[in-house]
C-alpha cells in the first residue's frame, strides 16, 4: 500500500510538472535548454549547450571503434547552395534548415522527410544560406534572407507567427540560428558589407513582439559614439550574423559583432569604431550592455568577430575562472574573464603579420604597413581570416579548445567609395597571395599554446564537435568528414562526402544507436556503427 | 521611393522577358538604361574592382583574362551581349556567371564602356604562318597543348587562347611559365615510401589523396598514407621560353599565331 501511495505521489508530481510547464510530450522548456545535452536524444540549440562548447557526453563512439562508422542514411535536400545549418534533434526527429529559406523535419531513424517548409526568397539575395533552427515549447524559430524571424509549428511546419527584424531592401539579411533564452528569441543580423548598422534583437517567443534591441554601433551621444567620426556610424556595419552563447548563472548573453563599414576603407571612419569586431556581454532580460571587448579596434581587413564565444569554467592559477574563449578571424586566440571582459590570454593560432602581440591592456600592438591602399598591402591572415563562422569546440576532459584554422595571406586594396543603399560597401578588396593551407588545431586556453595540429590541404571553414569519449569530429573544404582522437589529433576515421563540409556535425542517440549528423553539398549524412 | 521600386522592377523584368521569349534574336534589343550616367559608371568601377579585376587586372588590360580596354570580345559588344556574358558566363572557359543585381550589371557595363574607349587594339607585329610553324616545330608546343583536337593533354587546351588572353599576358606566360600555373596543371612530385618519384600535373588533391596526370598522360591516384611526400613544385611543367629559346621576333610570330586561335 505504501508503495502504491509512493507511485501515486510520483505520478502526481510528474503530472504537476507537466501541467506547470504547460508542455506536451516532445515540447521543450526553458530549463531543458539550460540542461542542454544532458538528454542524450536531443540537440536543442545551435551549439548543443548554451556554453557553445559542442561537447557531447555520449560515449558509444570512441577513438577505438570510430573506424567502423558507416552511413546509416542520407537525406537529399535537392536545394543548391552551401549547406551550413546545424540540425536540432528532438526525440528521433531532425529539424533542419537549408539554403534558400528552406526547412525540413526528418525521421532520425530512416532519413525520411516528415514535412518541409519554404519562406519566400528575395530577388537576387546576396547569400542563400541558413544556419539552423532554435526551439522552445512546440515552436521552431528560423531567420530568413529577407530579415524576418519565423516561428513554425514543430508538428506541421506551418507558420505560427512572423516578425520583421528590419528592411531587407536596405541591405539587411539574416542567416543565423536564433538563440532562445527563457521566453525570448534572440537574433542577429547580416549586412555590414552593404553598409547597414548592426543590432541584436529580442522577440517574445510566444507572440513575436520585439522586447529590446541593442545597436552594435551607438548613435551620437551614446557611450562608444566617440569612437566614430562624422556620420560614419549610420552605415557603420557591426553585423551580428552568428549565434551567441549564454551563461544562465550570470544571466548574460555573449555575442560576437562584425566588421565596421566600409570594410577596408578605414579613413572615413577614424577611431576604434565600437562595438564592431568585438564581443558584447548583454543582460539577457534587457539587452543592456554589461561589458565589451574589442578584438580588432578600427578593423580594416573585414575581420568580423562573430565567431562563437565558447564559455567554460576552468582552473587557472589555482582558482576556478569563468572564461570566454574565442578564436578570432584576425588570427589570435583569446581567453577572457567572462564576468568582466578582461583579457587573460591572447596568442596567435595562425600566421599573423598585422600585430606583434596583444598587449596587457588588451589592445593589439600593431605592425606598420598593414593598412589597405590603392596599391595593395600584403597582410596575413586573408579576408576570410584565421578562422571564420565555423564552430570551434572545447572538451573539458582534455582541457583543449579546437578550431579549424586557415593559413592564408592576401593583398588588401582600399579605395574611396560612396554609400549606396543595398549595395556593396566594401571600400576595397582582398586577393589571396597563394593557395594557403589549413589545419585543425588544439589550443590550451590557459596559455594559448598549440598542443597538436592535423594539417588540411585546403583552407577550410568546417565546424567541430567533441565528445566525452575523446573524439573530435570535423570536416574540410574538400568534402571530408573526419574523426580525430581529441587528445592527440590522430585521424581515426574519414569519409569523403563529395562536397565541402561547413556546418559542425552534431551527435545524438536515436534509439540505442549514437548517430553523427553532418551536412555536405545538398545532403545530410547520418553516420553510426553497423548493426552488429 | 515608389518610383525607385518601379524603376527597379522594370530592370528586373525586361531582360528576363526578352530572354525567355526567343534567345539571341531578341537579346539584341536590350539596352543599358544606365548608359553614360556618371553615378552608374562610378558604381560600375567598384563592381569591376571587386569582382572582375582579379582576372582582368586592376587596369583591365588582362592579367589572365581578355584585355577589356581593347574593346573586342568574341561574344559581342552590344549591351545585350555583354549583359549575357556577365550574368551567365561563358561555358567551358574561366569566365563564370554572377548573381549580381541587374542594375549592378548595367552599372558595370557602363563602366566597361568607358575603359573600352580608352584602349587601343593590340597591334599584331608577327607573322601568324611562321608562328604556327614555330608552334608545331621548334617550340614543340603541340606536344603538351591541344588546338582544335590535335596535340597533347599535359598543358591547357589553347583552342581559344587568342580571345582568352591579352598579348601581354600570353607573352608573360610564355617567357615565365611558372609565374601563373592554371589550376589542374600545377606540377607535383609524388614520393613513394620506397623513394620512387612520379611527376605529373595535379588534377585534384585533399588531405587524404592526390590525383595526377603523369607525363605519359596517364591518371594515377595515390593515398597519402602510402606516400612519403607530395612535393608542390615551383617550376611549371612548361619550360620558360626565354630569349635564348625564342627570339623577340619568334615570340611575335608565335603570338600572332596564338591570336588566330579563337575557338571553333
Amino acid at each position: 500500500m505504501k508503495v502504491q501511495f509512493g507511485r501515486i505521489i510520483v505520478l502526481g508530481v510528474l503530472v504537476g510538472i507537466s501541467v506547470w510547464c504547460g508542455l506536451a510530450a516532445g515540447q521543450i522548456s526553458p530549463q531543458q535548454l539550460v540542461d542542454g545535452l544532458k538528454n542524450p536524444s536531443r540537440w536543442l540549440t545551435y551549439s548543443g549547450d548554451y556554453n557553445g562548447q559542442r561537447y557531447s557526453p555520449l560515449t558509444q563512439l570512441t577513438p577505438s571503434n570510430a573506424q567502423q562508422l558507416t552511413v546509416q542514411w542520407a537525406f537529399q535536400t535537392g536545394v543548391l547552395g552551401r549547406f551550413e545549418a546545424v540540425p536540432v534533434v528532438i526525440d528521433g526527429i531532425v529539424y533542419v534548415t537549408g539554403p534558400a529559406n528552406r526547412a525540413w523535419a526528418i525521421d532520425a531513424r530512416t532519413g525520411r522527410r516528415i514535412w518541409s517548409y519554404q519562406h519566400e526568397v528575395p530577388e537576387k539575395p546576396g547569400t542563400r544560406v541558413n544556419r539552423g533552427f532554435a526551439v522552445l515549447g512546440n515552436k521552431l524559430y528560423m531567420t530568413t534572407l529577407d530579415s524576418h524571424l519565423v516561428a513554425l509549428d514543430m508538428k506541421t511546419g506551418n507558420v505560427v507567427w512572423e516578425s520583421v527584424m528590419d528592411d531587407y531592401k536596405r541591405g539587411y539579411y539574416a542567416t543565423m540560428a536564433p538563440l532562445v533564452v527563457k521566453n525570448e528569441v534572440i537574433v542577429g543580423i547580416g549586412g555590414a558589407d552593404e553598409g547597414t548598422r548592426g543590432f541584436i534583437d529580442s522577440f517574445d517567443a510566444e507572440t513575436g513582439k520585439r522586447n529590446w534591441r541593442f545597436w552594435t554601433v551607438p548613435e551620437p551621444g551614446s557611450p562608444g559614439s566617440e569612437t566614430w567620426t562624422g556620420n560614419a556610424w549610420e552605415h557603420g556595419g557591426g553585423s551580428t550574423w552568428l549565434t551567441g552563447t549564454y551563461d544562465p548563472e550570470l544571466n548574460l548573453i555573449y555575442w560576437g559583432t562584425g566588421n565596421p563599414a566600409p570594410d577596408l576603407l578605414g579613413s572615413v571612419r577614424a577611431g576604434d569604431n565600437l562595438y564592431t569586431a568585438s564581443v558584447v556581454a548583454l543582460d539577457a532580460d534587457t539587452g543592456k550592455l554589461r561589458w565589451h571587448y574589442q578584438f580588432t579596434p578600427h578593423d580594416t581587413h573585414d575581420w568580423d568577430a562573430v565567431q562563437i564565444p565558447v564559455l567554460a569554467d576552468i582552473n587557472a592559477g589555482g582558482a576556478r575562472r569563468k572564461v570566454l574563449m574565442l578564436a578570432n578571424r584576425n588570427g589570435f586566440f583569446y581567453t577572457l574573464d567572462r564576468t568582466n571582459g578582461k583579457l587573460m590570454v591572447a596568442k596567435p593560432f595562425v600566421q599573423t603579420t598585422w600585430a606583434k602581440e596583444i598587449g596587457a591592456d588588451g589592445r593589439p600592438v600593431e605592425l606598420p604597413n598593414n593598412t589597405p591602399t590603392d596599391q595593395g598591402t600584403v597582410t596575413c591572415p586573408d579576408v576570410i581570416g584565421g578562422t571564420n563562422w565555423n564552430s570551434p569546440a572545447f572538451n573539458p576532459a582534455t582541457g583543449l579548445f579546437y578550431v579549424t584554422a586557415r593559413e592564408t595571406c592576401a593583398t588588401y586594396y582600399a579605395w574611396q567609395q560612396d554609400f549606396i543603399e543595398d549595395r556593396d560597401f566594401f571600400g576595397g578588396t582582398g586577393r589571396n597571395t597563394g593557395r594557403g593551407s589549413g589545419a585543425v588545431r588544439a589550443i590550451d586556453p590557459l596559455t594559448g599554446q598549440i598542443k597538436w595540429e592535423s594539417k588540411q590541404f585546403t583552407p577550410s571553414m568546417s565546424g567541430l564537435l567533441t565528445t566525452a569519449s575523446g573524439l573530435l569530429f570535423g570536416g574540410d573544404a574538400d568534402g571530408n568528414v573526419t574523426a580525430y582522437d581529441a587528445r592527440t589529433g590522430r585521424i581515426v576515421w574519414n569519409f569523403q562526402t563529395g562536397s565541402a563540409v561547413y556546418a559542425a556535425p552534431v551527435t545524438v542517440m536515436v534509439g540505442t544507436k549514437q548517430l553523427v549528423l553532418a551536412g555536405s553539398g545538398t545532403t545530410i549524412f547520418a553516420f553510426g556503427l553497423p548493426a552488429n | 521611393m515608389l518610383r525607385r521600386i518601379v524603376a527597379r522592377s522594370l530592370l528586373f523584368v525586361i531582360p528576363v522577358t526578352v530572354w525567355t521569349a526567343d534567345g539571341a534574336a531578341q537579346t539584341r534589343e536590350m539596352k543599358n538604361p544606365l548608359e553614360g550616367q556618371r553615378k552608374a559608371i562610378d558604381q560600375g568601377e567598384f563592381v569591376y574592382k571587386r569582382r572582375c579585376s582579379n582576372c582582368h587586372g586592376l587596369d583591365a588590360r588582362g592579367y589572365r583574362a581578355p584585355d577589356l580596354t581593347a574593346g573586342q570580345f568574341v561574344n559581342g559588344t552590344s549591351d545585350a551581349q555583354l549583359y549575357r556574358v556577365i550574368t551567365r558566363g561563358i561555358p567551358t572557359t574561366e569566365m563564370s556567371g554572377t548573381n549580381m543585381n541587374e542594375d549592378e550589371v548595367w552599372a558595370l557595363i557602363s563602366y566597361i564602356r568607358t575603359i573600352m574607349k580608352q584602349g587601343a587594339n593590340e597591334a599584331t607585329r608577327g607573322n601568324a604562318r611562321t608562328g604556327e610553324a614555330l608552334y608545331s616545330g621548334k617550340g614543340g608546343c603541340g606536344n603538351c597543348h591541344m588546338v582544335n583536337g590535335k596535340g597533347g593533354r599535359s598543358g591547357p587546351d589553347l583552342s581559344r587562347i587568342g580571345v582568352a588572353r591579352s598579348q601581354m599576358a600570353l607573352a608573360r606566360e610564355i617567357r615565365s611559365a611558372s609565374e601563373y600555373i592554371p589550376q589542374g596543371y600545377e606540377p607535383v612530385t609524388v614520393v613513394m615510401r620506397d623513394g620512387r618519384q612520379i611527376k605529373g600535373a595535379r588534377k585534384n588533391e585533399d588531405s587524404f589523396s592526390v590525383q595526377i596526370m603523369d607525363t605519359n598522360e596517364q591518371f594515377s591516384t595515390f593515398l597519402k598514407k602510402d606516400l612519403r611526400d607530395v612535393i608542390e613544385e615551383k617550376k611549371s611543367l612548361m619550360p620558360d621560353y626565354g630569349p635564348d629559346k625564342l627570339t623577340e621576333t619568334e615570340l611575335d610570330d608565335l603570338l600572332a599565331y596564338l591570336r588566330t586561335l579563337r575557338g571553333r
